[in-house]
């Protein structure tokens, strides 16, 4: 993960209203892949933070189910399994092509903003 | 590739199933009862017709990818069958795991299988809606 993002992060930035070649297309869908993933970070601190402050709450001497925060790791570490396979079964059209980048950028940053509007929404209900 | 992307998302948002009980959010927290409610059977009967709904695509779109793996010319050791499965594996998990962080909210209270039912039905029909867009994206 950590070389295609130095690569992005090198190359030159594309016109993404107008990208025409594959590497562009390619290049344009990893920024915004990498855009999603990072107000996915942002939002899932905000959440985490909230189910902290819930398990402040719990009486440990009568509570002994698991906590709110190590739920939410949990179902978190659970999308990101399931995201990565989810994409690779997207992609798997373009395996081995040029283009198979692009698609799992795309299924990425499609996922990735379905599940920042659900860690958002986890907020809204505390 | 966008109309896919927008699709996917769409799909995959855990908008509330226009058919399920509402959520009875202004009424004061009831005390735990150790039966369902009539909210709670009737949610989870509405999850029961969205699994069946889910297991109805799963089995044409799993027929779809396993007659492309028959198609397959690459011979690789790639199957689209197989690598379905294991996202839906994968999805089963995440459901249940994001569906006890959404009922954590309500721990305790009355309405918590309630509220995790019509998560897992949101997040079923969601995925069924994925599933068949798997083969409307080919």
């Amino acid at each position: 993960m950590l070389i295609p993002l130095l690569l992005l992060a090198a190359a030159p930035v594309p016109d993404c209203g107008n990208a025409q070649t594959q590497m562009a297309m390619t290049e344009c869908a990893g920024r915004d892949a990498n855009a999603a993933d990072a107000a996915l970070n942002r939002q899932y601190a905000v959440t985490l933070a909230a189910t902290k402050r819930q398990d402040a709450a719990i009486d440990r001497a009568t509570d002994k189910a698991i906590s709110y925060s190590a739920a939410l790791v949990a179902a978190q570490r659970a999308w990101i399994t399931f995201r990565d396979a989810e994409c690779r079964s997207q992609s798997m059209e373009m395996r081995g092509g040029s283009a198979q980048p692009m698609l799992v950028y795309s299924c990425t940053a499609a996922l990735t903003r379905a599940r920042t509007a659900q860690l958002k929404q986890l907020v809204s209900q505390r | 590739m966008i109309a896919l992307a927008t699709l996917l998302l769409a799909a995959a948002t855990p908008t509330p199933h226009p058919a399920a009980t509402p959520h009875p959010k202004a009424s004061p927290t009831p005390k735990a009862t150790p039966s369902p409610g009539p909210l709670t059977k009737a949610a989870l009967v509405e999850l029961d017709h969205a699994e069946s709904a889910l297991a109805g695509q799963w089995k044409i779109t799993n027929a779809f990818m396993a007659g492309k793996d028959a198609q397959d010319q690459k011979r690789s050791h790639f199957s689209y069958a197989a690598a379905l499965l294991d996202s839906q594996k994968a999805w089963r998990t995440y459901r249940a795991a994001a569906c006890r962080v959404e009922g954590g909210v309500h721990a305790g209270d009355v309405r918590q299988p309630l509220i995790v039912a019509q998560c897992k039905t949101a997040l079923t029909n969601a995925r069924r809606l994925q599933l068949k867009g798997l083969m409307a994206s080919e």
